[in-house]
């Protein structure tokens, strides 16, 4: 993992912008900062207007936990792919898994609820998945034991996703976001991808079988058991990437060859 | 003459040309063919190996590592650390390299027009130079 914002990073970052390339990003803790209330999660009205000119040049693709619905809330712009659920949910895309993960979850949901959890523990529903908040928690490991613990006892049992101070659940075997994007790069028959992501769930991403330069993962935030290949230093500077993006793209336009832009 | 010779001459001639082609190129726009070739592949390859790169030109890639650093001397292509293994080396086109790959195309565009007048055994063509790369 070597940071972006060096000479080598930002050659393949410009490289991507002379080939057809689809720009993913994940919402929570890269385009949005995380906040102590995840209801109240937004771009900056900097990072909005940046994407909105982003998705005028290039394909653009948000890859969130959070449901298709909730996200199209959070994002005025129409970027040209929304998965939402973790890789679970494609936008326009209904499909018979959708169908089983909701009566799960609407099973799930109804242990979860008449369990009595803690303070600061809180359950959200996004009919697809689950998501069991601490972050208001003051004992935060006592509450990560609790929830781990009743979800040892839901029946079928979930895959959890961990992210930041939540617990995700979704169906074993369900798409992931990995999965999710190889499948829009098929469809859409892009070769290359960027994605950045902050989370554990974009491992799936991140972890991907390397084919050299197919996808180019950064990871906000430095962790050295990431398989992303580039960090940036935190989310602040998700600003910096994007009007990089937009400046490569920008110079191409009117150039002989170009195809970044659709 | 026969045709066995009629043939070796003109294999002989064709690269004769090419041998040309390549140095007026080199002086005047700055790519050789074979350079050409590689800018070109890269431009689709962002942040590839070497290996997977003489895979696509269609050459070894001890052949491949003079054009490499060539190119590179120009400023054309950037070597970048691989991020998942420090011992091995990336490959990516730079503005540079992309800019001269399009200034070539555009220079050369009254001679490959001249050799449209094959268009017809250009599949031939294609499949005899698969056929005897491999051998």
């Amino acid at each position: 993992m070597i940071p972006l914002f060096n000479k080598d990073g930002l050659v393949v970052l410009e490289s991507l912008s002379f080939t057809n390339t689809l720009y993913a990003f994940d919402f929570d803790g890269t385009l949005a900062k995380i906040v102590r209330e995840p209801s109240s999660a937004k771009m900056s009205s900097e990072t909005h207007s940046l994407m909105v000119q982003l998705s005028k040049l290039v394909p653009v693709a948000i890859i969130s936990g959070r449901s298709v619905l909730d996200l199209k809330k959070r994002v005025a712009f129409k970027p040209k792919f929304l998965i939402g659920n973790h890789g679970l949910e494609i936008q326009g895309n209904e499909n018979s898994h959708l169908v089983s993960a909701s009566n799960m979850c609407a099973q799930w949901l109804n242990i979860l609820r008449k369990t009595k959890f803690s303070y600061g523990i809180e359950i959200e529903d996004k009919k697809f998945s689950l998501s069991i908040h601490y972050r208001k928690s003051r004992k935060k490991a006592n509450a990560r034991m609790e929830i781990k613990k009743v979800l040892e006892t839901l029946d079928p049992k979930p895959q959890i996703l961990l992210g930041k101070c939540v617990f995700n659940i979704v169906p074993t075997g369900a798409p992931h976001k990995g999965t999710a994007l190889l499948r829009l790069l098929k469809d859409a028959n892009i070769k290359h991808a960027f994605y950045i992501g902050d989370d554990d769930t974009d491992e799936d991403i991140f972890s991907l079988p390397y084919q050299s330069g197919q996808i180019f993962t950064v990871r906000v935030g430095e962790k050295k058991k990431s398989h992303a290949s580039y960090f940036i230093k935190n989310q602040r500077e998700i600003n910096k990437i994007i009007k990089l993006l937009i400046k490569y793209h920008q110079s191409n336009v009117g150039s002989k060859g170009m195809k970044g832009t659709k | 003459m026969t045709t066995e010779s009629r043939s070796l001459q003109l294999l002989f001639r064709f690269g004769n040309l090419i041998q040309n082609f390549n140095k007026k190129s080199e002086k005047e726009i700055g790519i050789s063919l074979a350079q050409w070739s590689v800018l070109k592949q890269l431009i689709d390859m962002p942040g590839t190996s070497a290996f997977n790169l003489a895979q696509s030109v269609g050459v070894h890639p001890s052949t491949l590592s003079q054009t490499l650093k060539r190119l590179e001397k120009k400023n054309f292509l950037h070597l970048i650390e691989d991020p998942k293994d420090s011992r091995k080396k990336l490959i990516s086109i730079t503005k540079v390299g992309k800019t001269a790959l399009e200034s070539f195309e555009n220079n050369i565009r009254p001679f490959s027009e001249k050799l449209s007048v094959f268009e017809k055994d250009i599949d031939k063509l294609s499949t005899f130079l698969d056929t005897n790369e491999k051998n």
